[in-house]
């Protein structure tokens, strides 16, 4: 399937989305350039989920992990597609360290067809890495 | 699909989640386009909410942006924008006062206060805002973009 969408659901509303598309992109790292990979067009999870913008209010955010699970879910499905685990987005500015420092992608380049947003990129061995809590 | 069960697992990555935005496309608004934080204890105060479409005026201006050039650098909702400083009785989604805060380096919080989002006793802040949207009352000449765009809209209304 070229694309798909995720809803994680809870309490009968939805709590986080995520779009995925497994043809329009492909890896640009060198190593793996050319190679499919699933790539992560929209990823978002409900406002009173996200704790810096919930604290700002000075309320408690509902669930956390949101994100977590539906980035988990898509690597899991890089790798039930024979992707081995490789992942591809362009992060917004604000979340370029969230990608880079805790998920441990590897941050490919500016994409100027694309606002100029980073490119990001998971190899087979940092996907296992993820998954393995590492 | 066989998702990790680990509880240490998750609180990791829950606790690398929540330090940051981890956002991707924006389609936040459309989750719920009808939720509001419950700031029912709240009481605008005119005068802070004057204080922060100036501040955001001046600051976009000053930093040479358009209203769309903000939006995308942002990445919020160009229409929400375009209604903050319209319409000052409109309401701003907090997502949207949070990434104006990043962008300009200010305390999310203060500016949560300003535009009617959250309530906290500070006459200081208060006093400061008022103070701040009478002075900044735009009182000079129209420059040559803004005359540009007029009249791009003025013909664009001709014709319809």
């Amino acid at each position: 399937m070229a694309v798909k969408f995720y809803g994680l659901a809870h309490e009968g509303k939805l709590q986080g989305i995520m779009k995925v598309q497994t043809v329009a992109h492909s890896c640009r790292l060198p190593e793996q350039q050319g190679k499919p990979l699933v790539y992560i067009d929209y990823i978002e999870s409900a406002p009173w989920n996200i704790k810096k913008l919930m604290g700002a209010l000075g309320q408690p955010q509902r669930f956390r992990a949101v994100g977590t699970r539906l980035f988990e879910a898509a690597v899991l499905q890089s790798q039930e597609e024979g992707f081995r685990g490789r992942l591809g987005l362009h992060s917004l500015p604000g979340s370029e360290g969230f990608y880079i420092n805790e998920c441990g992608m590897t941050p490919v380049g500016r994409d100027p067809h694309k606002e100029n947003l980073l490119w990001c990129e998971f190899t087979p061995e940092q996907a296992e890495r993820y998954l393995a809590g590492e | 699909m066989k998702f990790n069960k680990d509880r240490n697992w998750l609180a990791k990555r829950a606790e690398q989640e929540d330090r940051h935005f981890i956002s991707v496309g924006g389609l936040i608004s459309r989750i719920d386009p009808e939720w509001q934080p419950d700031v029912s204890s709240v009481s605008n105060v005119e005068a802070t909410k004057t204080a922060f479409v100036r501040l955001l005026q001046l600051a976009r201006r000053e930093r040479r942006l358009s209203l769309e050039q903000l939006a995308q650098k942002v990445d919020v909702d160009l229409g929400e924008l375009v209604k903050i400083e319209a319409d000052e009785s409109f309401k701003p989604t907090p997502r949207t006062i949070h990434r104006l805060a990043e962008f300009l380096k200010h305390p999310a919080k203060k500016l949560m206060v300003l535009a009617g989002l959250l309530q906290v006793k500070d006459f200081g802040l208060q006093q400061a805002s008022v103070r701040f949207a009478a002075r900044s009352e735009p009182v000079e000449d129209v420059s040559p973009e803004e005359h540009a765009a007029l009249e791009e809209y003025v013909k664009f209304l001709n014709e319809q």
